[in-house]
C-alpha cells in the first residue's frame, strides 16, 4: 500500500505535538520530584516540630524549677536571721527572757534545727526531681553546660547531716521534748550550715537562668528553621501545582496538535 | 500479526472516505473547540491558582504568627503566678515582722535589714529576667521601641482619624501598636473614641515610661550590691548589737525595696499590657484571615464564572466557524458535482 505525503505544515504539526509531548512529560517528571521533595520536608518538619516541642518543654520545666528553687530560698532567707537573732537574746539578755515563757528557747532552737533539716529535704527533693526531667538528660554541646545542668542543687555538706540528723529527729519527739540539748556552739554551726545550704539553691538558679536562655536560644533558631522549612514547603506546594496545570496544559496543546494534523490531512485530501 | 489500528492508512481510509469527510471534519473541529476550552480552562485556573496561592502564603504567615502568640500566651499564668507568690510572701513577711516590731522586745529584733534587706532580695531576684534577660516584658517593650512601624497598621490608623493624637511621620511601631489596642474604638463616634483612647493611651505610655526609670533604677542597684550578699551568714556580735535604729549600712535596702516592690507591679501591668497587645493584634489577625478566606472563595467563584463565560464566548465562535466552514465545503463538494 502506498503511503500517503505529509505536507509541510502537517509535519510542523507532528513536530508540535512531539514537542508539547516531550514538554509535557518532562512537566509530569518535575511534579514526581517535587513530591519527593515535598515528603522529605515534611519529614524534617515533623522532626523539627518535635524538637521544638521538646526544647519548649524543657524551658518551661527549667523557668517552673527556677520559680520553685526562687520560693524555697525566699523562705529560708526570710527566717535566716530571726529566730537566731531571737535565741541569742534568750541566751545572753534576762530582760528578753521574761517576754517568754519556759517553752521559748526551745522553740527557737526547734525552728533552728528543723530548718535544717528541712532545707536538706528540700535540697534533696529538689535535685532528685531535676534528675528526673528531661532537660537533665538533654544532649549538650556546650561541656561547660553540661556540667552547670549536673551539679545542679548538688550539696556536699554529708558530714554536717549525719553529724546532727538523728539528734533532730530525736528532738522531734515529744517524749524527749526538753531532754536533747544543743550547745550554743552547735546551733550556731547550724545556722551558719543554713546559709550555705540556702546558698545553693542561689547558686544554681543562676545556673537554670543560664539553661532557660540556652534552650530558649535554640528553640527560636529551630522555629526560624522550621519557618524556612514550612515556607519552602509551601513554595514547593505551589510549584508543584503549576507543574500539574503546565503538564496538562502542554498535553492539551500536544492533542490541539493532532487534532490539527488530522484537520490539515482531511482538508488536503 | 500487525495491529492494523496503529496504522495510519486506516484512520486515512476513514476520514478520507468523501463520505465521512464532513462528519470526520465536524468531529474534528468538535474536538478543537473542546481542546481550546481546556486549554482555556487550564490558563484561567493558573492565572487565579497564582492569586489563591499568594494570599493562602499570606494565610499561612498569619496562622503561623497566631500559633506563636497562642504559645506565648500559654507562659502569662506562669509569670502572674510567680509575681502573686512573690508579692503574697512578701506582704505576710511584713505582717510578721511588724507583728515583731509592736512588741515590747521588736527593737531588738526587728532591724533595718530584718524588715528590708530580705524582702528587697526576694522581690529584686525575679525582676533579673524583666530587664536582661532573652524574653519578658522588658523585651518585648524594648523589640517595640526599636521596630519601624508597619505600613499597612499606619493605613488602619490613618482611616481612624485621630490626627490629635499622633504625628505619621514620627510614629513608632510602639506607638502605633498602643494605637492598634483600641482599634475596636474604630466603630465608635470620634468624639467618644477620642475621649475613651486619650486617657487609655496615656496609661499605656506612662507605662512605657515606667519602664524606662526601672530599667535605670535595676542598673544601679544591679553596680550598689553584691552578688549572694542575702547568703552571708551575720555574726553573733553584730546579730545582739544589731536593732532597730542600728542599722544605718542598711538603709539603703528601704529605698531598694520599694523599686523592687514598684517592679514586681509594673510587671503585673506590664504582663497585661502585653496580654492586651496579643489579644488585639490576634483580633486584627483574624479579621485579616477572615479576609483573605472570603477573597480566596472569591477567587474561586471568580475562576468557575470565567470558566463559563470562556466556554459560551468559545462556543458562540465555534458556531459561527462551523457555519462558514460547512458551507464552504458543502459549495465546494456540490461544484465538484456539477462538474462531474
Amino acid at each position: 500500500m502506498r503511503r500517503g505525503k505529509l505536507t509541510k505544515s502537517s509535519v510542523i504539526f507532528v513536530i508540535l505535538a512531539g514537542f508539547f509531548v516531550l514538554i509535557s512529560f518532562f512537566l509530569d517528571q518535575q511534579v514526581i520530584q517535587k513530591e519527593d521533595d515535598l515528603r522529605n520536608i515534611a519529614i524534617k518538619i515533623t522532626n523539627k516540630t518535635e524538637k521544638i516541642n521538646d526544647l519548649e518543654t524543657n524551658s518551661t520545666t527549667v523557668l517552673l524549677l527556677e520559680d520553685r528553687a526562687q520560693m524555697l530560698t525566699n523562705y529560708y532567707s526570710f527566717f535566716s536571721t530571726i529566730f537566731y537573732k531571737i535565741y541569742l537574746n534568750l541566751e545572753e539578755d534576762v530582760d528578753f527572757k521574761k517576754h517568754f515563757n519556759n517553752y521559748g528557747r526551745k522553740t527557737f532552737i526547734d525552728f533552728i534545727t528543723h530548718d535544717l533539716n528541712y532545707i536538706y529535704y528540700d535540697l534533696e527533693a529538689i535535685r532528685a526531681d531535676t534528675t528526673k526531667m528531661s532537660f537533665y538528660w538533654h544532649d549538650y554541646q556546650n561541656k561547660e553546660l553540661q556540667d552547670k545542668v549536673k551539679s545542679l542543687f548538688l550539696h556536699d555538706h554529708n558530714a554536717m547531716k549525719e553529724k546532727y540528723y538523728e539528734k533532730i529527729l530525736n528532738a522531734s519527739k515529744l517524749d524527749n521534748l526538753g531532754d536533747i540539748e544543743f550547745s550554743s556552739n552547735e546551733i550556731h554551726e547550724i545556722y551558719k550550715t543554713l546559709f550555705q545550704l540556702n546558698k545553693e539553691f542561689a547558686l544554681s538558679i543562676v545556673k537554670l537562668n543560664d539553661i532557660n536562655n540556652y534552650f530558649d536560644e535554640i528553640a527560636e533558631n529551630e522555629t526560624n528553621l522550621l519557618d524556612l522549612f514550612l515556607q519552602n514547603q509551601i513554595k514547593i506546594k505551589i510549584l508543584k501545582n503549576y507543574f500539574i496545570l503546565g503538564s496538562i496544559s502542554f498535553q492539551i496543546l500536544s492533542l490541539l496538535a493532532l487534532l490539527f494534523l488530522f484537520r490539515n490531512i482531511i482538508k488536503e485530501s | 500479526m500487525r495491529f492494523n489500528f496503529t496504522r495510519l492508512s486506516l484512520l486515512k481510509f476513514f476520514i478520507l472516505n468523501k463520505k465521512f469527510k464532513i462528519r470526520a471534519l465536524n468531529i474534528i473541529n468538535l474536538a478543537i473547540f473542546l481542546t481550546l476550552f481546556a486549554l482555556t480552562s487550564a490558563l484561567i485556573s493558573l492565572f487565579i491558582e497564582n492569586k489563591i496561592n499568594i494570599r493562602e502564603f499570606e494565610l499561612f504567615e498569619i496562622q503561623r504568627k497566631q500559633n506563636s502568640f497562642h504559645k506565648a500566651r500559654t507562659t502569662f499564668p506562669i509569670l502572674h503566678k510567680t509575681i502573686d507568690t512573690a508579692i503574697e510572701f512578701d506582704r505576710l513577711i511584713n505582717r510578721f515582722n511588724l507583728f515583731l516590731l509592736n512588741t515590747k522586745f521588736g527593737d531588738k529584733i526587728i532591724s533595718h535589714r530584718e524588715f528590708y534587706f530580705y524582702r528587697f532580695h526576694a522581690l529584686f531576684a525575679p525582676t533579673h529576667d524583666v530587664f536582661t534577660e532573652y524574653i519578658g516584658p522588658g523585651k518585648v517593650i524594648s523589640k517595640l521601641k526599636n521596630s519601624k512601624p508597619d505600613i499597612d497598621y499606619i493605613e488602619d490608623l490613618k482611616a481612624l482619624e485621630i490626627k490629635s493624637l499622633y504625628d505619621l511621620k514620627e510614629i513608632t511601631y510602639l506607638d502605633e501598636i498602643i494605637l492598634v489596642l483600641d482599634y475596636y474604638f474604630a466603630f465608635l463616634e470620634p468624639s467618644v473614641r477620642e475621649e475613651m483612647m486619650v486617657p487609655l493611651i496615656d496609661k499605656q505610655k506612662k507605662l512605657i515610661e515606667k519602664f524606662d526609670y526601672l530599667n535605670k533604677k535595676y542598673k544601679e542597684i544591679k553596680k550598689d550590691i553584691t552578688d549572694f550578699e542575702q547568703y552571708k551568714a551575720i555574726t553573733k556580735k553584730n546579730l545582739l548589737k544589731e536593732n532597730r535604729l542600728n542599722t544605718s549600712s542598711y538603709e539603703k535596702y528601704e529605698d531598694y525595696y520599694e523599686i523592687a516592690w514598684e517592679t514586681n507591679l509594673w510587671v503585673v501591668d506590664g504582663l497585661e499590657f502585653i496580654e492586651r497587645i496579643y489579644l488585639h493584634i490576634m483580633t486584627i489577625q483574624k479579621f485579616q484571615m477572615e479576609n483573605l478566606n472570603k477573597e480566596i472563595i472569591d477567587l474561586s467563584k471568580k475562576e468557575s464564572e470565567l470558566i463559563y463565560t470562556a466556554f459560551f464566548l468559545q462556543l458562540i465562535i465555534f458556531l459561527i466557524i462551523q457555519f462558514f466552514e460547512i458551507s464552504s465545503v458543502t459549495s465546494e463538494i456540490n461544484n465538484k458535482k456539477k462538474k462531474i
